[in-house]
This record gives structure tokens, C-alpha cells and sequence, in this order.
């Protein structure tokens, strides 16, 4: 990090945001802060250094955060490719769109997928690491996490490496209980938990601004654990995956924009009156 | 009402309102009740989402204790929003319908939905509860409101969590009303 151009690598993120949509709460899309994104862009570029990657969710943007420094020489490592597959098509196409605008195409790529769906036969064991910074679980011991996670691993070919970002902050227990939860789903799957960032990360949150998340590294040994195929999400984790009485009842988030190729329809102009 | 009150509710600082008195505001509503049968009591903001929030923690109050309340704290507030009026309401954000006849709810994004507004005086101290659902959930409620977080979802204090250094903070009760099923809705004009 100590060699990292400082003014260019912000305003390459800057890129980055400005292509982002807005965050829509009530999917729990809670974007990290800006220096963070640096941050975590940056030990995923170690982390995951010429690997075909697949992220499951990213509103954030970290995947294209990595393409975008390493293609302007920012960063020295980073993965080979990242595919990005999402249920928000507004994400899917500000990716792409990216991609298309800054010749990025071959590095980096996005798909409309549902993680209660299986995952499309194409992508079982086709990748060497995966990412994924999901709902954090808060009132679900870490369960809507564990459904990310699942996918994870069946993206996952032998040997790979996973990077799960989760809610971490000792003040508040919930983000302890689905801590454990999620490190016992990840040992019970033959995972291997080889580094931990402790309280890593901020995010634009009013009523818990202090909130941190960590990053954990896993990686599969061989092909322990190896998966050959994908079911549907089953019916109960559905009805309670953002937590009791909280049921994910939907398939996509479509964009009524292209990908900003469509005028926004959320402000008009006023005009002088003489 | 009083017992039901401190093991859990919904708690929101009311107040003047998109350029409107509190009293013309609480007697429209009261006037919403007698048309409607139940009140939309509108908010903004981001800390208490209808979907993620108000409406899971309803449902598992009522259907542990048979109903969940509001209870309202009044403030000078000096709000002043567009005064839109919603025109449509969803429960789940996938479909939506006309906001009933009766109803007029105006530069909110969100809504409880209630029953008639009653008002009683109860001194309450927010130290002795905790936040109930969400990513605060545990976090103690006098630390909770403050700055622009002024609403949430609470629940009494574990008592595993006494002896922290939250000191007391009183919190005057005028209002209170019990929600009604959807228990909260998202508003659009």
C-alpha cells in the first residue's frame, strides 16, 4: 500500500462512485466508504492476484474498484478477471457501461443472477476466488450471509480463495453470534480461514455510522469440498432471509435508466419566469 | 397498554411537519381515523425502513403479545418538507395501490399505519431499553437517539447489559397509538 499513488488511486475510485446508482435500503445496499473501498480493492489485489474472479453482489463496486486501478497501474497484483453477478440490473448495467467506456470489457463483465436461484451450470467450479460483501445477517444469526456464501463455494474450482466481508464490531453481539455462525458454516464446508482483517471497513449509515465490517480470507485446500452442482434457495430460508418476518420476495431490481442511457426521471428544470 | 409499552415498541419524535402545526396535524388525523378507520402517520429519513424494520418487528410483537404500539415524544420540530401528497402506498415495494379515501399524508416517504392517536403523559427512561431489530440491534436507545436519529424500533434492555455507563435519560410520552396491520407502508405521490 505504501507505494500506492495516493491523489491517482483516489481519483480512479472517484470513477468508480460517480458510476455507482443510489443505495436502496431496504435491499440492504449500504455502500462502504471511499477510503475503505482503496483499502479492500487493495489486499483483494494481493489476496486474489491472477485469479479468475466471481462476486456475488457488488454494490459497491469493489470489482470494478480493482479492474479500473489495475488497468491504470495502481495497483502491482489483482485478478486476471472479475465477473460480477447481481440482482440489481441497475449494478449490472453501470458495469458494463463502465466496462465499455474504458475498454475494460475483457477484464471485467456483469450478470443479473438471484442468489436464491441455483447458479447458472456454467459458473459451478469456474472460478479461483470468489467475493462477497452481503446482507450482514443482524437479525438472522449470519443466514442471509450463509446463502452468498453457498454460492461462493459452488462458484469456487480447486484451490480457490474466497473473501467474505461481514459485520464486525464487539459493541454489537449480533455481529459476534453471526461471526461464529458463519466461520462454523465455512470449517463444517472444508474451508480453510487463512487471514482475518479485523474491523476493516466503514459505510455511509445513519443510524450506525461507527459500524465496521472485517475481511475474511478462505481458501479451499485441493478439491475439498468441491461442488458439482446448485439447487434453489429453499422455500424457509427464503421467507426469513433478511430475518424473521423479513422475507426476500424480490427477483430483481430492474433499471428503468439502461444503464444511464435513459434520462433520470427524479428531478425537472425550472425555468425563469421572465 | 402500560406493560405491553416497556417490553417493546416503536418510538418517533413528533412535531411540526412539512410547514404544518403538531395540533392541526394530530386533529387531521384524529379526523383520518373517523374516516378511514386508521391512521397514516408519515416519516423520512433512512433509520426506520418500513420492510426491514417496522413491519418484522411488529409482526413478531403481535404475534408474541397480541399488538405492538407507537409512542410518540413531542418536539419543536423544524422539519419543513415539500408538501407532495403521497398518492400511492406499498406494504412490500413490489405492488402498490391508491392511498384510501380519508387519507392525506404529505412529504413522507414512509407511513405507520394506526390506529386512533390517544394521548396519556409516561415518563420513560430510554437507558432501560435497547434497539430491537436492524444493524443497531442491541444498542442501547439513549445512546441511539441522537443527532438526526430520531425514531426506532425498542425493546427492553437485556438485563446481562446493566452496569454499562448509559446514564438515565428521560423521555416525556403525550401520545400513543397501536399499528395496524401492514404496520408500515412505503408512500409515493
Amino acid at each position: 500500500m505504501a507505494s500506492l499513488d495516493l491523489r491517482e488511486a483516489f481519483n480512479a475510485v472517484s470513477d468508480i462512485v460517480v458510476n455507482r446508482p443510489p443505495a436502496l435500503r431496504e435491499f440492504d445496499q449500504i455502500y462502504m466508504k471511499i477510503p475503505d473501498m482503496l483499502l479492500q480493492a487493495e489486499l483483494l489485489s494481493r489476496a486474489m492476484d491472477s485469479r479468475r474472479m466471481v462476486f456475488l453482489g457488488d454494490g459497491d463496486a469493489i470489482g470494478l474498484t480493482i479492474v479500473h486501478l489495475k488497468a491504470k497501474g495502481l495497483l502491482k497484483g489483482g485478478p486476471a478477471r472479475v465477473h460480477v453477478m447481481d440482482f440489481d440490473e441497475r449494478i449490472v448495467n453501470s458495469i458494463n457501461s463502465f466496462a465499455a467506456t474504458f475498454g475494460l470489457q475483457g477484464q471485467v463483465s456483469a450478470e443479473l443472477y438471484n442468489v436464491a436461484h441455483p447458479l447458472p451450470a456454467k459458473h459451478l467450479a469456474a472460478f479461483d476466488g470468489f467475493y462477497t460483501n452481503p446482507p450482514f445477517g443482524a437479525s438472522n444469526g449470519g443466514r442471509s450471509v450463509e446463502a452468498f456464501l453457498r454460492r461462493g463455494d459452488e462458484a469456487l474450482a480447486a484451490n480457490g480463495t474466497g473473501c467474505i466481508v461481514m459485520a464486525d464490531d464487539p459493541d454489537l453481539t449480533w455481529t459476534q453470534d453471526a461471526l461464529k455462525q458463519v466461520q462454523h458454516y465455512l470449517v463444517h464446508n472444508g474451508f480453510i480461514i487463512s487471514e482475518v482483517v479485523p474491523r476493516f471497513h466503514h459505510y455511509h449509515l445513519d443510524d450506525e455510522p461507527d459500524l465496521t465490517s472485517c475481511s475474511i480470507i478462505v481458501v479451499r485446500h485441493g478439491r475439498d469440498g468441491l461442488k458439482s452442482s446448485s439447487d434453489q434457495l429453499p422455500l424457509e430460508h427464503r421467507q426469513n432471509f433478511y430475518g424473521k418476518h423479513s422475507p426476500l420476495i424480490v427477483k430483481y431490481i430492474k433499471d428503468r435508466r439502461m444503464g444511464g442511457k435513459l434520462p433520470s426521471c427524479d428531478h425537472y428544470a425550472e425555468p425563469f419566469e421572465v | 397498554m402500560q406493560n405491553q409499552l416497556l417490553e417493546a415498541f416503536v418510538f418517533m419524535r413528533v412535531g411540526n411537519h412539512a410547514g404544518e402545526g403538531f395540533e392541526s396535524i394530530l386533529e387531521r388525523k384524529r379526523q383520518e381515523f373517523e374516516d378511514a378507520g386508521k391512521i397514516f402517520w408519515g416519516y423520512g429519513g433512512t433509520t426506520l425502513h418500513p420492510i426491514r424494520h417496522v413491519q418484522p418487528f411488529a409482526k413478531l410483537r403481535v404475534q408474541q403479545r397480541g399488538s405492538i404500539s407507537i409512542i410518540m415524544e413531542q418536539i419543536n420540530s423544524k422539519a419543513d418538507p415539500d408538501i407532495l401528497p403521497a398518492r400511492e402506498f406499498s406494504a412490500d415495494g413490489v405492488h402498490w395501490e391508491k392511498v384510501p379515501d380519508g387519507i392525506c399524508v404529505t412529504g413522507s416517504r414512509y407511513a405507520i399505519v394506526l390506529d386512533e392517536i390517544k394521548p396519556g403523559e409516561l415518563d420513560l427512561d430510554l437507558a432501560k431499553f435497547q434497539v430491537g431489530i436492524g444493524p443497531s440491534r442491541g444498542r442501547n436507545a439513549a445512546d441511539y437517539v441522537k443527532g438526526r436519529v430520531d425514531k426506532g424500533c425498542f425493546v427492553a434492555a437485556d438485563t446481562t447489559d446493566e452496569g454499562t455507563d448509559t446514564t438515565g435519560r428521560i423521555v416525556t410520552v403525550q401520545f400513543q397509538a397501536r399499528l395496524l396491520d401492514p404496520y408500515a407502508v412505503m408512500l409515493r405521490p
